[in-house]
């Protein structure tokens, strides 16, 4: 009796040791494992014929002639879509707002992308119709400084891309703005883009010279330093616009 | 010691061994406990305002709003009897015509109005936390305060130890070191600040279908929100300005304050660029640009009518449309419309709103 009481005793003088050790214990959920879901890295580089982009740098020259440096490229992407081997299109992304010169704004990352192979990326460069609305998007201020005023048509602008040129017609600014919908820009990549389990990345190459080019060649001082409101100039901007961006 | 004899002595032992594992978390309850937890205050934002900015180390609460209110409007953190509110009054909208710095410059004062929503403070935009900009109100320019008189007065105050308790847990201001009592100063007015909202003036009305412009308005709106003014690009709706910097043409050479940005950036591309100002309750905060040097909003429409300068470094692009080098070509009427439609961005009740009004 006195053994079975002993080891009674030293029974009940652990548990209680274990369940005063635990009685304080704050919740911990590291244990829990998470279900594992893919993620895609969707990273927006920039350059302009090879050189990288640096702000207020006078050092690019499009086809045209036109020394140029760029002070702000504020643009939309939406209705990202990866394109599936039949050519139907997997939507990823609604929309984000970017700022060449924001990193923050220029990577971003989708989850639950389902592994597999994809034969390409879709998306504009601005908003279409159902988006294009004034006050559509959440009132960010970012939204906010992209509205597209009411009395030239309301919804947003599409992209807002500035900066100083010099050439023989002198020093000068210039402002090539897009927007309303019949201006937007709808980019088909066709590239094999393999999804894994986990995490994998795209990174999508905006080349600021093709805005200038291909298939017209866009002149500050033929086509004008300001496209806003210029239906011509915004024509080939949404024309040239198509393949600015590579998948690298 | 037979079985039943330990199992009593462990229950009447057990609540003990509890107590004490737990007692470490519970001092650190008690002490949490014995400190005032403020009340946390939502900024009013308006239909169609972007989230407010809040600095994270400042939450918004009642208790600080109640504290930077009061201080505001009290000459007691002054040695010239010079209050917050003396250079920001509300029946002027929050501002009065302009400041001339020690160097003998002239400063437009910029209203401290929906202030909540702006990203950077000053002209030059140097001040990147609302809660620094009062810090230099201490100096010589401002209230030259006598921080030991500022914190006898504190103390002695029917009120203000129990809103310093109630806001931030200062029991004692004395036992703060200056830049700490400054800090919490500045925190608390900033609190107040930016419960300062503006968003009824006729325009607001008009907006939310309340009434209707008139046609001078209507046509000056069109200017405006058009290519014809191009205005909205740096002063577009709801809060009207876009928080960008710019220069607009004003000058060619830069000297002084009117290097603008460059003072605070010290890159050569930001010469000549300044905060791009709120136009609400424009009409009541003459003068206008940075240095005030246009007293009226004629004079100010003239000025992108027929004045910018082109040839301005880091002019922003925007200033230099291909098509408009000689001027916006604005008539008198388009002039006066748009003069009218600015007009409308009047917020009267914010002059007498009793909820950000003088407490004593």
């Amino acid at each position: 009796m006195e053994k079975l009481w002993l080891n009674l005793r030293t029974v009940l003088l652990l548990s209680l040791l274990f369940s005063l050790l635990y009685a304080c214990k704050k919740d911990n959920n590291d244990d829990v494992i998470p279900a594992v879901t893919n993620t895609l890295d969707i990273k927006l580089n920039y350059e302009v014929d090879g050189q990288p982009l640096l702000s207020d740098t006078l050092i690019y020259s499009n086809d045209a002639g036109n020394n140029y440096s760029v002070s702000r490229l504020w643009y939309y992407l939406s209705r990202i879509a990866l394109v599936n081997s039949d050519s139907s299109l997997l939507p990823i992304k609604d929309y984000v707002f970017v700022d060449a010169f924001r990193s923050t704004t220029n990577e971003f990352t989708i989850s639950g992308v389902p592994a597999g192979h994809y034969i390409g990326i879709k998306f504009y460069i601005g908003l279409d119709s159902v988006q294009n609305l004034t006050n559509a998007l959440p009132a960010t201020s970012d939204n906010l400084n992209m509205e597209w005023p009411v009395p030239m048509g309301g919804g947003y602008h599409f992209m807002k891309f500035e900066g100083h040129a010099s050439d023989s017609a002198g020093n000068y600014g210039f402002a090539m703005h897009l927007g309303r919908n019949e201006y937007l820009v709808e980019s088909m990549i066709w590239k094999h883009i393999q999804i894994v389990s986990g995490r994998s990345d795209i990174s999508l190459m905006m080349n600021l010279n093709e805005w200038f080019r291909d298939p017209e060649i866009y002149d500050f001082n033929i086509d004008g330093n300001y496209s806003m409101g210029v239906m011509a100039a915004m024509m080939k901007l949404r024309n040239n616009g198509v393949d600015v961006f590579s998948v690298q | 010691m037979n079985a039943k004899s330990f199992i009593k002595i462990l229950i009447l032992l057990l609540p003990v061994l509890l107590v004490n594992a737990c007692k470490k978390e519970s001092e650190e309850e008690q002490l949490l406990a014995n400190r005032y937890v403020p009340t946390p205050l939502e900024i009013r934002t308006p239909a169609g305002f972007p989230p407010p900015l809040i600095t994270d180390w400042n939450p918004t609460t009642v208790e600080g709003v109640r504290l930077g209110r009061m201080l505001f409007y009290d000459n007691i953190l002054s040695s010239n009897g010079l209050s917050c509110s003396s250079c920001h009054p509300q029946s002027e909208a929050f501002a009065v015509p302009y400041h001339i710095n020690p160097s003998g410059d002239t400063v437009s004062v910029p209203p401290v109005v929906n202030l909540a929503w702006n990203p950077d403070f000053l002209w030059n935009g140097q001040a990147q936390f609302m809660e620094h900009v009062p810090l230099a109100d201490f100096g010589p320019e401002f209230f030259n305060s006598n921080m030991d008189t500022v914190v006898k007065r504190l103390k002695s105050h029917p009120l203000y130890p129990k809103y310093f308790r109630e806001a931030f847990n200062v029991n004692d201001v004395a036992a703060l070191s200056v830049p700490e009592l400054q800090q919490t100063i500045a925190n608390s007015l900033i609190q107040f600040i930016r419960t300062i909202v503006s968003d009824n003036s006729k325009f607001d009305k008009v907006s939310r279908r309340e009434t209707v412009f008139t046609a001078e308005e209507m046509d000056g709106a069109n200017i405006f929100y058009t290519e014809r003014g191009d205005c909205f690009h740096c002063h577009g709706t709801p809060l009207f300005t876009n928080n960008t910097f710019n220069n607009t043409g004003m000058d060619t050479v830069f000297t002084g304050l009117n290097l603008g940005r460059y003072l605070y950036t010290g890159l050569a591309t930001d010469m000549g660029k300044f905060s791009a100002p709120t136009l609400r309750n424009i009409e009541l905060t003459a003068p206008y640009m940075h240095d005030g040097r246009f007293k009226t909003l004629e004079e100010v429409v003239e000025f992108y009518n027929s004045g910018v300068h082109w040839n301005s470094p880091n002019i922003d692009p925007i200033m230099t449309k291909s098509f408009k080098e000689y001027g916006l070509l604005l008539t008198g009427v388009e002039k006066a419309d748009l003069v009218a439609f600015l007009k409308t961005l009047t917020d009267t009740s914010l002059l007498t709103d009793p909820s950000v009004s003088n407490p004593f």
